[in-house]
């Protein structure tokens, strides 16, 4: 089995791909469910907005059932909207967990009622993330969560289940992998367009094959083509590829 | 039977490769069934003579010149290339010279790179022009390479209208300025977006006769593209055109 854990499509198409030319593309590559959600990256973040946006997830997850599945995007600048939206989505509408983009680094004492309501669920966390190696790009993110930030947040939350994006998100991805190891409950997603030769070896040997989830964040080809290019044994690339996820969708508790 | 267009070896100073070596290239086109490949030195990037690296490529690549061509890759404002390319074509066999301005200290529109494409024309070698080496998000602050200008490249692609380019690294076709815009070739690597379901997309839209392999091995992963190439309903023809055909057509030195 194959499990894409970091995926973006809506019911019609305004948002990345259809639901229907998403579940086109998992059968083409041989993936068997994709978790989904639709972040706002830019422009106004209100309840509303991300409501509607969450709205285009529950849709494709009634439309595709056994192939998408859902994280619930929140901002958690907005406090009581996000737990409403969790409810909503989580508790009473089944998606997985919660999708968190750059309103805020995943460290900002903002996330903590957040994430002590995800560990009361037992659902992760998908952090947007990276560490852009070019000064300029760095200030067009200011809140980007990197490795460093996951390392603090996961040594104060141990219980909680985080999930550091796109490792091939663009960026300094040596940098991040060496954040990470000070947290071994962290977990990180392989996604992303960046394939550079050996970078999943290096996860696996500095993280261990135990953390990672595989996914693609919109490209499929690099996504699997990476997975299956990397050097690493069958038994690790099956924990990568559905195995680690599905022990994660285990613990929770609603 | 595929050809890669856009394969390296070598040094690269930024990051540790995992693999280098000609043999180590070899063995990854074996598991990915590639039979023959353009390979360029990394670390000829570097250089301050430049073709200095074009003498260990093909030292490095000897007893498998079945499999690899060398592709030269020479500085245009250094003193003597002109001796430099002509070794290149007449005493190794290079068949096509790739540019690198952002790591050799000159723009694409400057006079004397016109007259190195002149010259390797003349010779009839195949210039290769490469939209960006890394991707600038991941880019080493040291690291001079940037993503081609536009304008730099229309304005090679009009100052030669009877020649043929090779483009490497391009996110799609560029427009030549000319009326005949169908003469040069690109590499899939950066093609795979749309959740894998753009490169067939793309090939529908222009034509096969546009597209070659290219992977960017040893640098990178080099199944992602043989993936996506793979996934894409194309006719024989049109596979068989992407896959060796239009870079055979291209450099028949392949076909040696």
């Amino acid at each position: 089995m194959i499990i894409d854990c970091h995926g973006h499509c809506s019911i019609d198409g305004s948002y990345a791909l259809s639901a229907d030319d998403m579940v086109r593309s998992l059968d083409l590559y041989g993936v068997d469910r994709i978790c989904c959600s639709a972040p706002i990256s830019a422009g106004e973040t209100s309840p509303d907005r991300v409501r509607r946006n969450n709205d285009l997830i529950l849709a494709s997850m009634a439309r595709h059932p056994k192939r998408i599945q859902g994280y619930c995007f929140v901002n958690p600048g907005y406090a009581q909207a996000t737990q409403d939206e969790i409810t909503r989505c989580v508790v009473d509408g089944g998606m997985i967990g919660v999708k968190l983009y750059h309103q805020y680094t995943i460290c900002d004492p903002v996330q903590y009622p957040l994430i002590e309501r995800c560990i009361e669920l037992g659902v992760p966390i998908l952090m947007h993330a990276g560490y852009p190696a070019a000064p300029e790009l760095r200030e067009s993110q200011p809140r980007l969560s990197t490795g460093e930030h996951f390392a603090e947040i996961g040594k104060r939350y141990p219980e909680a289940t985080l999930i550091c994006g796109h490792i091939g998100g663009g960026g300094d991805w040596e940098r991040q992998i060496k954040g990470l190891r000070e947290v071994p409950t962290v977990f990180l997603d392989t996604s992303g367009s960046v394939i550079d030769a050996g970078m999943i070896e290096r996860c696996v040997r500095d993280l261990g094959s135990e953390r990672l989830l595989f996914a693609c964040d919109g490209s499929m080809a690099r996504g699997v083509g990476k997975m299956l290019d990397a050097d690493i044994t069958p038994e690790q690339r099956q924990a990568i590829f559905s195995d680690n996820i599905l022990s994660i969708l285990a613990r929770r508790k609603v | 039977m595929i050809y890669d267009a856009n394969t390296w070896i070598g040094h690269w100073p930024f990051r540790a490769l995992p693999r280098r070596s000609a043999r180590e290239l070899l063995d990854q086109m074996d598991k990915h069934g590639i039979e023959k490949a353009l390979v360029g030195s990394l670390h000829g990037l570097f250089y301050k003579d430049a073709h200095e690296a074009n003498h260990e490529l093909v030292q490095e690549i000897q007893g498998h010149r079945d499999r690899l061509l060398p592709c030269a890759v020479l500085n245009p404002t250094y003193y003597g290339w002109q001796d430099d390319l002509r070794q290149c074509r007449e005493e190794y066999g290079t068949p096509v010279l790739r540019l690198v301005p952002d790591y050799h200290g000159y723009a694409l529109t400057d006079a004397c790179t016109t007259e190195l494409i002149s010259a390797a024309h003349a010779l009839n070698m195949r210039v290769a022009l490469i939209d960006r080496v890394v991707d600038p998000r991941g880019r080493h602050p040291l690291d001079p390479g940037r993503e081609a200008k536009r304008d730099q490249i229309s304005a090679v692609l009009s100052r030669f209208p009877q020649e043929r380019f090779l483009m490497l690294n391009f996110s799609g076709l560029v427009p030549s300025g000319t009326s005949d815009g169908q003469r040069n070739l690109y590499d899939i690597t950066r093609i795979l977006g749309g959740n894998g379901l753009r490169l067939e997309r793309e090939i529908t839209k222009h034509g096969a006769k546009h597209f070659v392999v290219g992977s960017t091995m040893l640098l990178r992963y080099g199944k992602p593209a043989y993936l996506a190439l793979e996934k894409c309903q194309l006719d024989p023809q049109q596979r068989a055109a992407v896959e060796h055909g239009n870079l055979t057509e291209l450099v028949p030195e392949l076909a040696g």
